[in-house]
């Protein structure tokens, strides 16, 4: 196959990330009231889950526009392009630890206080390791890690578990699909139209949460002013 | 599950039998209204007041009453959202 003109990849990742981030964002602040009213620790990890993804999503855009950048003929900082690999590391591993901690923030009965600070403190160790080799298939490695261990988990617990066999696929898929956007990072090793593919998938997976978010609260709405209306 | 769902329906419960007495209800009916043993009962109302759902007022014979504060009414308002966004994700 012809090689693609990375002008075509750059526009393919400026649709990627504008739809990726609407969603993320989307999501965010729609479950702004229910977090702030509720303030369930579950509706607090759930949030997070998409404000980091959207964080990570975002300067996994600067770190490909720099490499793009450079395939275009401008002059690239390598500075820019570690920084931007470091802080995509740990917006992910803060998404990634968010999806852990909201299939299992209920099955622990008292949540630790300081939890969130931990969750930061293992994202910076990662972002240490990730650092220190300065490759991001290390963290990818951790990722990996981190899914088999909620996996394993979800399985475990199967019985009596409250997590529907829906929302077990939503939450593996978005893991998936992270690994697979950063093994995406080194560039050349995967074909145009793959590329595009996992970028609907993605896309599709963030869609179909944020659809079954507006439909709830929807007819949640609706179910609300009949109620207060009698 | 069950038990989130009943605590968020406590606290529905509890903040609709405020407003059903015109925003106003002393806390001895709230407590026989709201069917539960005191130490629990006491459990909730601490944290409604804690997360600023109601206030107490006095009237000028020093009578304590509860009344709902703004984001009391919000969330009866919002509970069917909570509730149903809570199911959606088993959250």
């Amino acid at each position: 196959m012809p090689p693609v003109h990375p002008i075509w990849i750059f526009g393919s990742e400026v649709v990627y990330f504008i739809a990726v981030a609407i969603l993320c964002l989307g999501i965010y602040l729609r479950t702004k009231d229910i977090y702030a009213l509720s303030r369930l620790k579950t509706i607090f990890h759930f949030r997070n889950i998409f404000l980091y993804f959207f964080l990570a999503y975002a300067f996994r855009f600067v770190y490909l526009f720099i490499l793009l950048s450079s395939d275009l003929g401008f002059r690239s900082l390598m500075i820019f392009q570690i920084f931007g690999m470091l802080v995509v590391s740990y917006f992910s591993t803060m998404a990634i630890l968010s999806v852990l901690m909201t299939v299992l923030v209920k099955r622990i009965s008292t949540e630790r206080k300081h939890v969130n600070i931990l969750l930061h403190i293992s994202s910076i160790v990662l972002l240490a390791v990730v650092f220190v080799t300065g490759s991001l298939y290390v963290l990818a490695i951790f990722h990996i890690a981190i899914l088999a261990f909620a996996a394993i988990t979800m399985i475990l617990k199967r019985k009596g578990s409250h997590f529907s066999n829906q929302n077990r696929i939503t939450y593996i898929l978005l893991f998936i699909f992270w690994i697979i956007n950063l093994f995406e990072f080194g560039r050349g090793n995967v074909q145009f139209i793959t590329q595009l593919g996992v970028h609907a998938i993605s896309v599709a997976i963030f869609l179909s949460i944020y659809l079954r978010l507006r439909k709830r609260l929807k007819n949640a709405e609706k179910k609300g002013k009949t109620r207060n209306n009698k | 599950m069950q038990k989130k769902r009943e605590r968020l329906e406590i606290i529905n419960d509890i903040l609709d039998i405020i407003r059903s007495n015109n925003n106003s209800i002393k806390p001895t009916p709230l407590l026989r209204f709201s069917n539960m043993s005191t130490q629990r009962f006491n459990d909730y109302y601490n944290e409604l007041i804690e997360k600023e759902f109601i206030r107490e007022d006095h009237d000028k014979n020093g009578r304590k009453f509860i009344t709902l504060t703004d984001k009391g009414f919000q969330f009866l308002q919002k509970y069917q959202s909570i509730l149903g966004f809570v199911e959606e994700f088993d959250l």
